[in-house]
């Protein structure tokens, strides 16, 4: 197995996760908390390994990382707070 | 080993500038939502129970898959001889273009489905946010498939090489721009309670 299929089986199996948390409409701050955590992996992956970001050195590497986590930590605040 | 890191990400830099702007945009579109959210937690919660889950999770897989097929066609052409990296990337694009299709068939049957229920844009706030944003990424796809499309054209015509795939890697960008995007909209819309 590559290391593209290898990420994409990783993506599927969050995305599974995901859709389970909502389609039992789990509401725990637990479980939310774990779902926004892979979400992250999620955005994570794609960046490094499908938008090729892990073989770039510098800023331009980690913008779309930066935006992920400010987006992830403000829904974790507002599902939270 | 350390492999040597690139200045610049891959692609033409232009691609680069308008997805940080698509990033942000965007990124202000969900700070509305999660500021709106708080202020009617019971309103959100009771509106995204009239969503189909399964809908949103089924374009996600399709987006995700769509997004694989984009890089598995990238490394075609980076890695193989060129007659089979032609032949074999041309097929990898025409299966995300035919999924981005899928996409597009599923998100607008949900559209119709809302419509034929009453609610719209001014039902009530969630569901402005989610018309919005959905509506907004749905013209994103759309971008997405016409630029697969020319890649694959282009492909079919021998036009990259291993040497020469900077325009093939520019669009894959933007489609993986459009995934990334999904993969927040997708919790946050129909999953987080």
């Amino acid at each position: 197995m590559d290391k593209f299929t290898k990420v994409y089986t990783a993506l599927v199996i969050f995305t599974i996760f995901a859709f389970f948390i909502g389609w039992f409409k789990l509401e725990s701050t637990l479980i939310i908390g774990i779902l926004l955590l892979t979400t992250f992996f999620k955005g994570g992956l794609v960046i490094e390994y499908f938008m090729g970001l892990n073989s770039v050195d510098g800023i331009y590497r980690f913008i779309p990382t930066i935006w992920l986590i400010t987006i992830i930590t403000f829904i974790a605040l507002g599902y939270y707070l | 080993m350390n492999k040597i890191k690139n200045k610049y990400p891959p692609g033409d830099f232009a691609i680069w500038i308008i997805i940080y702007i698509e990033l942000l945009t965007f990124g202000l579109f969900f700070l509305g939502y999660i500021y709106s959210r708080r202020a009617d937690i019971d309103l959100f919660n009771s509106s995204q129970l009239l969503l189909d889950t399964r809908a949103g999770f089924v374009n996600t897989i399709i987006l995700i898959t769509s997004s694989y097929f984009v890089v598995k066609a990238v490394d075609a052409i980076k890695t193989l001889d060129i007659e089979e990296a032609i032949q074999k990337a041309q097929r990898w694009l025409l299966s995300a273009i035919g999924l981005g299709g899928i996409f597009l068939v599923i998100k607008m049957s949900e559209f119709i489905g809302k419509y034929q229920d009453g609610i719209n844009l001014s039902t009530n706030k969630f569901f402005m946010f989610y018309f919005l944003l959905t509506m907004f990424h749905f013209m994103h796809v759309i971008l997405g498939m016409i630029i697969l499309y020319n890649l694959y054209q282009k492909t079919k015509l021998g036009g990259y090489t291993k040497d020469n795939h900077k325009g093939l890697e520019t669009g894959a960008s933007y489609w993986h721009m459009v995934d990334l995007l999904w993969i927040v909209l997708f919790p946050l819309i129909y999953v987080i309670r």
